[in-house]
């Protein structure tokens, strides 16, 4: 051990230092994420082994689940007419008034095969890339609400960032009081919406979803709840933390919107 | 071999074992049981492979990593260092969590439990490294 030490002089260090520079540079993430698509395959095998286990005990109950679920879909049946009715109604409304109709979504279905290495939990890796029509930029949501946005997709894989994640911003709104505002990730209160006029109504409980403002994620998604509101350091707005609707921790399913 | 149980290691941290950082733990026993010149290579090995499951860039992971291994063998050498599993668990522990705490910039109770159950893995991780 005592050799090893020795040979550590000053200048292997600065050697080494500019090598992790240069192998910094060279990397660039579009050559990662090919590389990550190699990795695709064991990823998929792992995570789909640990999610089918995770489930094992819960089966009794998925199969309580299922079976209520099922019930369910009868009355759903009948409010579907309704709503098919209201929904015919409705175009023929808008067509009078001249509004435009909005581009019809296409939503990509994908397993969450992977989570960040540093274990900090702000980025996901989903198993459908450019082959399936996942590409930068796109939003990747849950059945429940809100997940992120793609960052960086490789042939059939894609990393997404998550609304927790410190670089994420999205436009949003408080969906009792219209009270709009920026959320924004944050490493240790998750979620926080910023920039809430003073004598704003928010309170506890209300539902966050998001603007539309920035054209890129669209209107009426579901983000999540708030938790609790303060002033922020400046004193000039408020701030909410705010609980996401999508339990990212436990994530399985994303999809992604085209 | 050593080679085969990183890429397991990476692959079981991103997939089941999502709170743990065992391959942090990895340098650093190598950096206490190997010396800080092995250390710094695995380090920078295990850096790049970090890199790639990860959203944050190369050079951080490759820094980060790399200095871990470097700063543990250096302690063992000149600080203190006993060769034993609780000597290995205790640095284990005070290893990732200062490396989260940097990394963070406060010390949360997940960064507690992640050093907690990452050094846990001390005595399986050490195998490795005799290897």
């Amino acid at each position: 051990m005592e050799n090893s030490y020795k040979n550590l002089p000053l200048r292997k260090l600065l050697i080494f230092a500019a090598c992790i520079i240069l192998i910094s540079q060279i990397f660039s993430s579009d050559f990662r994420i090919k590389i990550l698509n190699i990795f695709r395959f064991p990823l998929k095998l792992v995570s789909g082994s640990y999610y089918v286990l995770r489930d094992i005990p819960d089966f009794k109950e998925i199969r309580k689940e299922n079976k209520l679920l099922k019930e369910n879909i009868g009355n759903l049946n009948g409010k579907l007419v309704d709503l098919k009715e209201s929904r015919v109604e409705n175009k023929r409304m808008r067509q009078l008034l001249g509004f435009r109709e909005n581009k019809k979504r296409k939503i990509i279905p994908g397993m969450v095969i992977a989570r960040e290495a540093l274990g900090l939990g702000d980025t996901i890796v989903i198993d459908k890339g450019k082959a399936q029509g996942v590409y930068k930029g796109m939003v990747v949501i849950s059945v429940s609400g809100l997940v992120g946005r793609v960052r960086e997709s490789g042939r059939s894989i894609s990393r997404a960032v998550l609304i927790t994640h410190p670089d994420s911003v999205v436009g949003g709104i408080v969906q009792r009081t219209r009270d709009e505002g920026a959320i924004e990730g944050n490493m240790s209160s998750g979620v926080i919406m910023k920039y809430l006029e003073l004598d704003s109504d928010v309170k506890e409980g209300d539902k966050i979803i998001t603007s539309g403002f920035s054209g890129v994620f669209e209107k009426g998604i579901l983000i999540g709840e708030v938790v609790s509101v303060e002033k922020d350091v400046s004193g000039l707005y408020l701030r909410a933390i705010v609980k996401p609707e999508v339990d990212l921790r436990r994530l399985e399913d994303a999809l992604v919107i085209r | 071999m050593l080679i085969a149980w990183i890429i397991i290691l990476a692959l079981l941290q991103v997939t089941v074992l999502r709170d743990l950082n065992l391959l942090l733990v990895l340098v650093i026993l190598a950096g206490l049981r190997k010396g800080p010149a092995p250390a710094l290579l695995m380090g920078a090995s295990i850096g790049i492979l970090v890199s790639i499951f990860s959203s944050s860039s190369m050079g951080f992971n490759l820094a980060f990593y790399s200095a871990s291994g470097l700063l543990a063998g250096l302690i063992s050498l000149r600080v203190y260092y006993k060769r034993n599993l609780y000597t290995d668990f205790l640095f284990s522990y005070c290893g990732v969590m200062l490396f989260y705490f940097i990394l963070t910039g406060r010390f949360s109770p997940i960064i507690f439990s992640t050093a907690f159950c990452s050094a846990i893995f001390s005595p399986v991780l050490f195998r490795i490294i005799e290897r």
